[in-house]
């Protein structure tokens, strides 16, 4: 019995999992046709690998200089923001600014929770606004000022 | 975290020199990884200086829990086989006759580091050298494109059907198919005990 091509291959290149691949080394130890594929696999990887040509002597000052005339990249999030782009969008920037600092005010209420509850319960009592004819005489309270202690 | 992406997070905060510090580690590979799949050295160098370019664009993209060459590797084999499906550049013929040099004169065959101290050792590796460069011309540009992947980019198959967009089993069996031809044509320069030794 020999093992196929794809699962020799794959052994050279460290991809079997740990159970096949020790497997394969048991068997190689007993077969010299797989163990002369295996020899040959890694010689043709070798062989692609370690052949080169060097670059041209003015390839690395021209890619160089090709490289330095492009401009800077531009950071995704700052550009989504409207701080980088083609152009600079005042208006988005003055938005994401805004939109920022309201989420991080609102975050940062110590007694977010609790004033939030408080306001369910006038919520459920809202009903007295519409005697605002009572509101309207509320207007005394400009004058709490002058409201004997 | 590595080197690679180190400068990559560097030249993300706006510094050039890290960038061209990548160039010229990776540089002289991508022109041979081009150079291996268009069997041209002009126009693996352009590749090469395009690939470098895209990577330049790019760059706000990466993020540095991604291995630096894979995210290379997989924007050089979209460049190339978009430059290549194109027509921009054809793959050249290399023969054995010409001694894998172009009409040009230009040396095209590969060169091995220097095996052989003796005139026969010599001679059979620059046989060898050129039928290695005509037999990786001559294979079908995605079994071509998958061996380099492989050896050049030592990319997993997970990496190459990824950067090639397609599947692990097709990788499998671009692989077989490649090695198969290239093992054929090679047999007789690896058996002996030249060449590579």
């Amino acid at each position: 019995m020999h093992f196929a091509d794809e699962q020799l291959g794959a052994f050279v290149d460290g991809e079997l999992p740990r159970a096949e691949a020790e497997a394969v080394r048991a068997h190689l130890g007993e077969c010299a046709d797989c163990r002369g594929t295996v020899n040959m696999l890694e010689r043709v990887n070798a062989a692609v690998r370690e052949a080169e040509i060097d670059p041209s002597p003015e390839f690395e000052a021209r890619a160089l200089a090709k490289l330095r005339a492009l401009p800077l990249p531009r950071r995704p999030w700052l550009r989504l923001l409207g701080f980088e782009g083609r152009r600079f969008m005042p208006a988005m920037a003055a938005a994401s600014l805004f939109v920022v600092i309201a989420v991080g005010y609102r975050n940062w209420q110590p007694s977010s929770d609790a004033a939030r509850l408080d306001d369910v319960e006038v919520a459920e009592h809202a009903d007295f606004l519409e005697d605002y004819e009572l509101i309207e005489e509320l207007d005394v309270i400009e004058d709490i000022d002058k409201v004997p202690g | 975290m590595d080197a690679d992406a180190q400068l990559m997070l560097e030249f993300q905060r706006g510094d050039r020199k890290a960038f061209e510090a990548l160039f010229r580690r990776h540089g002289r590979a991508m022109v041979n990884f081009a150079y291996k799949y268009v069997h041209d050295r002009a126009a693996a160098e352009e590749l090469a200086q395009d690939i470098f370019c895209r990577v330049f664009e790019a760059a706000g993209a990466y993020k540095a829990d991604a291995k630096f060459t894979i995210w290379l590797y997989r924007i050089a084999t979209n460049h190339c086989l978009n430059e290549v499906r194109k027509g921009r550049y054809g793959v050249r013929e290399v023969s054995l006759e010409t001694g894998g040099r172009g009409d040009d004169g230009e040396a095209s065959a590969l060169a091995l580091p220097d095996h052989g101290p003796t005139p026969e050792a010599g001679a059979a590796q620059r046989e060898f050298q050129r039928e290695l460069d005509a037999s990786l011309a001559a294979l079908p540009d995605n079994q071509r494109l998958a061996m380099l992947l492989l050896v050049d980019g030592g990319q997993s198959y997970d990496d190459i059907a990824a950067s090639m967009k397609t599947t692990v089993s097709a990788v499998k069996s671009l692989l077989v198919r490649a090695r198969a031809t290239l093992k054929e044509k090679l047999s007789p320069h690896l058996e002996g005990d030249h060449a590579l030794r």
